[in-house]
């Protein structure tokens, strides 16, 4: 019970660092509170884990003192600097007093508490897991610094963020935990559910922003991911700093802010380091940054974005430096047919029709191309290259090389993409149904269930 | 017209989503009532034996007869053995094989302080038979054989 306090408290202290930071700098000045405490965990966990990487390498001691101090001062200077300004702080408000607000907060709350105490009732449990990201967080904590000679024993050389992270909480606690770990996974699944919430509500209103966190925090994959069985991955952090990003690039269409881009660089340099697969969804991010940039001839904007890129390359270089790759590859055959070009449509079709899974989003997702034209509407076309260009990155990867197939991981990576999908409907829900007749048509639903239940 | 159509069933497939989503509400809230009364009072070991199956128990006997700073060769069939000791059996150092062909081959260069085989029996030069392992559920076996 202490370690499920403890986790919880750090993971509320790092996202109060995030918060804190984003706030103290003006980093992302238009948004709202709630909006800016959803992106702030994974600024936090990203932080964290930077510094743990840069103890690491400059031979620093892994000791709680010495990783919460400089945050801890941090916090202090930003608080004494802005005591001021605390009468200012809002609490968001709702009005949640119509009877469909209320029943869909309570099914939100419903949901994500059963996910919760998932999350709690087992120790990591799924392969992955196990055989890679909750396994080196636990051998860096019994070696108190990231043991080079293993970083290509269980996996291609992926990134550290996740598995740091994890070796941060064990640190904290001071005794690995492999059951409270899992409550980051849980926080990932929140605060996606939060930022979902935050940006649809800002900009739609209240009902529908909870529409869409109820039909996104029980679609039962995020569930999985999120505390029942498959949580401890990487899968759902990459979709929670993937929809991140997505939020501010789209930001930085409307407002061309320096301070923005240098945020969004700092979570396009976090997001490059949670798998290796996240690198196509960095580029796929920064192709249109690149763009604006060029449209609205901000140029010094391209030095703030290089920043994004040098995380990543030091990563490259410092695995490349300390241990040479091994090559898995020929254990693998790898050759295009025909064959291998038809299963894998059929594969990954199969997963997007895997109601189990995903429910209805993905057979919505494809079935509005049918009516919606995208044409000139900018923000539908850059959320929607983001999403097709990684499914066919995973088309590619899946059919060039037999190492993967879709029928052990597609459901894992179209958890990448799925929170973008979610926010391009509520977009698209939006501009097709009048709300009124919306409204009315879900009230008489949801009628209709609680007489059911009653 | 036909536009008009597609948007109806757009919709329909919207509330279709909607019933389904409220629907996983009582199955997974049962779920977990089920998952809690079946895990909640069970032991760390007793819970990762229920997910890991004997093979859990056989890492978990390993672990307990031999000191972490050991030297460990493992043989074993089942390919996830080697998964699960990597993560349980930190920091002993682990050679984890599902061929043992070349076992007598290997000993020539390097040394083990103990050799583990699972569902097999050998008789191995300088070492001695140090613990066996039995599964309380099933027929698989595991010796630990420790350098003499």
């Amino acid at each position: 019970m202490i370690d499920i306090i403890l986790t919880s408290l750090a993971i509320s202290f790092v996202a109060l660092l995030g918060f804190s930071i984003i706030k103290y700098f003006s980093l992302w000045s238009e948004a709202d509170n709630l909006s800016i405490a959803a992106v702030s965990y994974g600024l936090g966990v990203g932080l964290i884990s930077m510094q743990l990487y840069i103890y690491s390498r400059i031979g620093l001691q892994w000791s709680r003192e010495l990783i919460m101090f400089p945050w801890f001062m941090l916090m202090l200077f930003v608080f004494i600097n802005n005591i001021h300004s605390l009468s200012k702080f809002k609490i968001p408000k709702f009005n949640i007093t119509s009877g469909i607000n209320l029943i869909l907060l309570f099914f939100i709350i419903a949901a994500a508490s059963y996910t919760f105490f998932e999350a709690l009732i087992r120790p990591v449990s799924v392969w992955d897991a196990v055989a890679i990201w909750m396994n080196k967080s636990k051998i860096f904590y019994f070696d108190q610094s990231i043991t080079t000679n293993l970083l290509y024993l269980f996996d291609f050389g992926y990134p550290l963020v996740v598995s740091l992270f994890g070796t941060f909480i064990y640190i904290i606690l001071g005794h690995i935990n492999d059951s409270a770990v899992l409550l980051t996974s849980f926080a990932f699944y929140f605060f996606t559910a939060l930022l979902l919430f935050s940006t649809i509500k800002k900009r739609f209103g209240l009902t529908y922003a909870l529409i869409f966190t109820f039909l996104f925090v029980t679609t039962q994959n995020f569930v999985r991911h999120g505390g029942r069985m498959e949580a401890g991955q990487a899968d759902l952090p990459l979709g929670y700093y993937t929809f991140v990003c997505l939020i501010l690039l789209l930001d930085y269409f409307k407002q061309n802010k320096a301070k923005l881009l240098s945020l969004l660089s700092i979570y396009l340099g976090i997001t490059g380091l949670i798998k290796s697969e996240a690198l196509f969804i960095t580029i796929a991010i920064v192709i249109p940054i690149i763009y604006q940039i060029y449209k609205t001839k901000h140029y010094n904007h391209l030095i703030i974005l290089f920043f994004w890129v040098l995380p990543i390359i030091d990563w490259q270089l410092y695995k490349n430096d300390i241990a040479k790759p091994p090559n898995f590859y020929p254990f693998y055959q790898n050759i295009l047919s025909w064959q291998r070009v038809v299963n894998t449509l059929l594969g990954m079709v199969k997963e997007f029709i895997n109601i189990k899974s995903w429910n209805m989003l993905w057979i919505v997702y494809f079935y509005s191309f049918l009516i919606v034209k995208i044409k000139n509407k900018k923000e539908l076309i850059i959320i929607n290259t983001i999403i097709l260009s990684q499914i066919f990155i995973y088309f590619l990867i899946y059919i060039l090389n037999s190492a993967f197939n879709p029928e052990s991981s597609a459901e894992r990576l179209y958890v990448h993409i799925a929170p973008l999908v979610f926010f391009y409907l509520a977009i698209v829900f939006w501009k097709l149904i009048d709300l009124k007749d919306l409204r009315k048509s879900i009230m008489l639903l949801f009628s209709k269930v609680s007489s059911l239940f009653n | 017209m036909k536009l008009l159509f597609m948007k109806k069933v757009f919709l329909s497939l919207f509330f279709l989503w909607i019933i389904l989503s409220i629907l996983t509400l009582p199955y997974n809230a049962l779920n977990t009532v089920l998952d809690i009364k079946s895990w909640f009072f069970l032991t760390d070991n007793q819970k990762r034996e229920k997910i890991f199956g004997d093979t859990y128990d056989y890492i978990y006997f390993i672990n307990s007869k031999t000191p972490k700073n050991s030297n460990i060769y493992i043989f074993s069939k089942d390919g996830k053995i080697g998964l699960i000791a990597r993560y349980f059996l930190y920091p002993r150092k682990l050679y984890v094989t599902k061929d043992d062909s070349n076992l007598i081959n290997l000993l020539k260069h390097e040394s083990f302080d103990y050799i583990s085989l699972y569902d097999k029996e050998k008789i191995i030069q300088n070492y001695k038979l140090f613990a066996k392992y039995q599964s309380k559920t099933t027929f698989h076996f595991g010796i630990i054989y420790k350098k003499i």
